[in-house]
């Protein structure tokens, strides 16, 4: 007896969404949680998603509707009756074995002619995680980078969707990754992460490596000066944040500009800029390589590792960035302890847990030194320790030249004498 | 001769002893702070006690983020009390809630006929003496075949009791316990599993019998949760709407070695604590806190006074207008 309710038609789908039930928690909120963005936008269409709200009107258009799925024929054909049929050469079926198999529905989807293609889920993230360490090394710097642009733009207004392309786009062209790894992250004066300044900032004062990400440290800072200097920092100040936005803008320019055209730098000529789209014109998401991912790492550096990351925000930009990128997930409460660049790498580059503690133990190379430990990955049965010894072979010879069953009891029973001691039923 | 030597020496003795000295400065040889090294390894200073002039600072409040589905596109941010998502795991009251929940889920229904319930006659079944057999009073006796029951099971309520402010901290420390593992993974509103277009279509147009239609969904949803590896293989997966959801529920029930779909009124403890992870919506979740927490909101209200006890619960972070930057 089932119970379950059926299906949804199409048709009461989409009614359903204009008239939403939620439970009464709902609050406005709720609109700002649901927006929809749009690299995702063709996804959601493949998949109709009955209770959110409609795709959008020019997605509409461009969509076109899965075809493949190939319904059963509806005609049925039966058999002619045995004693309607004419051929001569007919003989009759004695047992169900000989009867011919026609027809039936079982397996009717594990044809992919009837079930159709490109059904596969296609997530937020790439289809397969990436584990090369070198690759995830680079990915995890350049999504510091790439947040901590985003995280900068918020404060200029209007820039939503350009900080949701940088955010959510892909791997983008080789050049790409190399041009934004070139960006250097250091500690801050207070120890955070931050945009490494330009060489001509590096030369003034200590006090202007204030561009720090938390609003914290700023008070710190103003709090240690005093009023003398304050003239002075202020001045310091202005011009870092000018150099750091010209920076930001930088940045942004080349991404945007990359993101359209496809294009590697913003600095390069026109001439270049033509070759490099002919070159790039084919690999739109170019997922770097060990090789090239270690000359980059040369590059980078260590200098990233030790600063600290305070900011919600950031970190969050920055897991949404690597999950985009390397497709790692980074849950909410791992987020928390993460501190800085080294802890979030160490928290991806991690070698696949091993699924038996036998497979464990092997990985970690645990008790080589003890000359009385083995370990066996399952249970050393009675015929593992015969044949440790030598002696199966033999068992088995004697057993089969008197007929037993080498292995279980066959069809022998337990002695009837065991019931009449233990006076079990 | 003998006595003033042994009066001699235990006066030697008196003199040698502690009390014998009002003040004496035991001798402390002290080292040249140069020289002044262990010939032991020294073990490094632990680590595990903090300085004094370092501030504690713990953490108040713990980041939510809210996924689309079934894309799991991060999309906006949220805080919650860390009362709320981040409480230390406590086995014993979760235990105590499991159990409070098993005792109070069982139906206590069984119940098998007394003696005085059997039907029939309750004539002597034979005289007490003379028949050279054994006495028998009537045939409802638990003796007889076909007699009553006794000592058997009863209609009863196995229920127990739990505080309710113990109750609600399980819940949240069960909560807690996913979140801490990565197993909560909280999605927008309107949880629902979306189907192809053209198999909806064509279930509503008839064309598909039942068992077609439960195949193909098998294999859809077991080929989704399987590439998101929160299928069989995973652990399964459970989903927690506010509301029954029509789709998600029935390809869930189909396709139920795979993970199952809940709604908000009929989660408990035990379900948290169940399957790989919990896929919730964030009405949903805040819903569940709210009904719990009891301990740390007081029920009682005064005119003119605010409710101190009340933390942050889902708090959108981003996108928020009011974010700065420094």
């Amino acid at each position: 007896m089932r119970h379950l309710p059926r299906l949804r038609g199409a048709v009461s789908a989409s009614l359903c969404c204009s008239s939403p039930t939620h439970i009464r928690t709902t609050t406005a909120v709720a609109a700002v949680a649901t927006t929809s963005s749009s690299s995702t936008k063709t996804q959601s269409l493949q998949r109709r998603t009955l209770s959110t709200s409609l795709p959008r009107s020019d997605a509409v258009e461009a969509y076109t509707p899965p075809q493949g799925l190939k319904p059963p024929p509806q005609a049925r054909k039966a058999a002619v009756r045995p004693d309607k049929i004419t051929d001569p050469a007919y003989e009759p079926a004695q047992d169900g074995l000989e009867l011919e198999e026609v027809g039936g529905l079982d397996g009717w989807w594990e044809n992919p002619d009837n079930y159709g293609v490109g059904r596969q889920w296609v997530g937020y993230g790439p289809a397969e995680k990436i584990t090369d360490p070198a690759v995830l090394e680079v990915a995890v710097y350049r999504a510091l980078v790439e947040a901590m642009v985003a995280r900068r733009q918020m404060n200029t207004p209007d820039t939503t969707p350009a900080r949701d392309a940088l955010l959510e786009s892909g791997w983008g062209p080789a050049a790409l990754t190399a041009t934004t790894v070139q960006t250097k992250l250091c500690g801050g004066s207070h120890g955070t992460l931050i945009l490494k300044p330009t060489e001509d900032v590096e030369t003034a004062t200590a006090a202007e490596q204030e561009a720090e990400v938390t609003e914290e440290a700023k008070e710190q800072l103003e709090a240690a000066v005093t009023p003398e200097q304050e003239a002075e920092v202020v001045e310091a100040k202005e011009e870092v944040t000018a150099v750091a936005s010209e920076r930001v803008a930088e940045i942004t320019e080349e991404t945007k500009e990359e993101a359209e055209t496809g294009v590697a730098s913003g600095q390069e000529t026109e001439t270049e800029v033509k070759e490099e789209v002919d070159a790039t014109e084919d690999s739109a998401d170019h997922v770097i390589s060990t090789e090239e991912a270690r000359a980059l790492l040369k590059e980078i550096g260590h200098e990233w590792k030790r600063p600290m990351i305070k900011d919600l925000i950031y970190k969050y930009f920055v897991a949404k960035r690597i999950y985009k990128l390397t497709g790692h997930r980074i849950p909410d409460g791992k987020l928390v302890a993460i501190n800085s660049g080294g802890v979030l790498l160490k928290e991806i580059v991690k070698p696949p847990k091993a699924k038996k503690l036998a497979e464990e133990i092997e990985n970690k190379q645990l008790f080589q030194s003890l000359p009385n430990v083995k370990v066996f990955p399952r249970r050393v049965t009675p015929i593992d320790k015969e044949k440790m010894v030598g002696r199966w072979k033999v068992i088995r010879e004697e057993l089969e030249r008197r007929g037993l069953p080498v292995i279980g009891t066959a069809n022998i029973d337990n002695a009837i004498e065991k019931k009449w001691v233990t006076g079990a039923k | 001769m003998a006595g003033k030597g042994m009066r001699c020496l235990s006066e030697a003795m008196r003199g040698l002893s502690l009390g014998a000295q009002t003040c004496r400065t035991v001798p402390v040889r002290t080292a040249p702070l140069i020289s002044r090294r262990s010939m032991a390894t020294e073990a490094p200073v632990s680590k595990i006690t903090r300085s004094v002039a370092e501030k504690w600072t713990p953490i108040t409040t713990v980041p939510v983020t809210v996924h689309s589905f079934p894309d799991l596109a991060p999309r906006s941010l949220e805080t919650y009390s860390a009362k709320h998502l981040y409480l230390p795991l406590r086995r014993d009251i979760l235990h105590l809630a499991v159990v409070y929940e098993g005792d109070n889920t069982r139906q206590g229904t069984a119940q098998a006929k007394t003696r005085w319930e059997v039907a029939g006659s309750h004539r002597k079944v034979r005289p007490q003496k003379g028949s050279g057999r054994a006495r028998v009073g009537n045939k409802q006796s638990p003796l007889q075949r076909g007699g009553g029951k006794s000592h058997g099971p009863r209609n009863r309520d196995f229920g127990t009791k739990l505080n309710r402010k113990v109750y609600d901290l399980a819940w949240r420390t069960a909560l807690s316990y996913r979140y801490r593992r990565g197993e909560l993974i909280v999605t927008e509103d309107g949880l629902d599993l979306p189907l192809p277009e053209d198999f909806l279509q064509q279930a509503q147009d008839g064309l598909l019998t039942r068992e077609l239609e439960d195949a193909f969904i098998e294999k859809y949803v077991g080929e989704m949760l399987g590439a998101m590896q929160w299928g069989k293989a995973h652990g399964r997966t459970t989903f927690i709407t506010g509301e029954e959801r029509m789709n998600l529920f029935t390809a869930m029930g189909v396709a139920g070695e795979n993970g199952r779909a809940l709604e908000l009124e009929d989660v408990d403890v035990k379900d948290l604590l169940e399957t790989g992870r919990i896929v919730v919506e964030r009405s949903a979740l805040k819903e569940m806190i709210k009904r719990h927490r009891s301990d740390l909101v007081t029920s009682i209200f005064l005119p003119g006074q605010k409710n101190t006890k009340e933390t942050t619960m889902g708090t959108v972070v981003y996108p928020s207008s009011k974010v700065s930057y420094a």
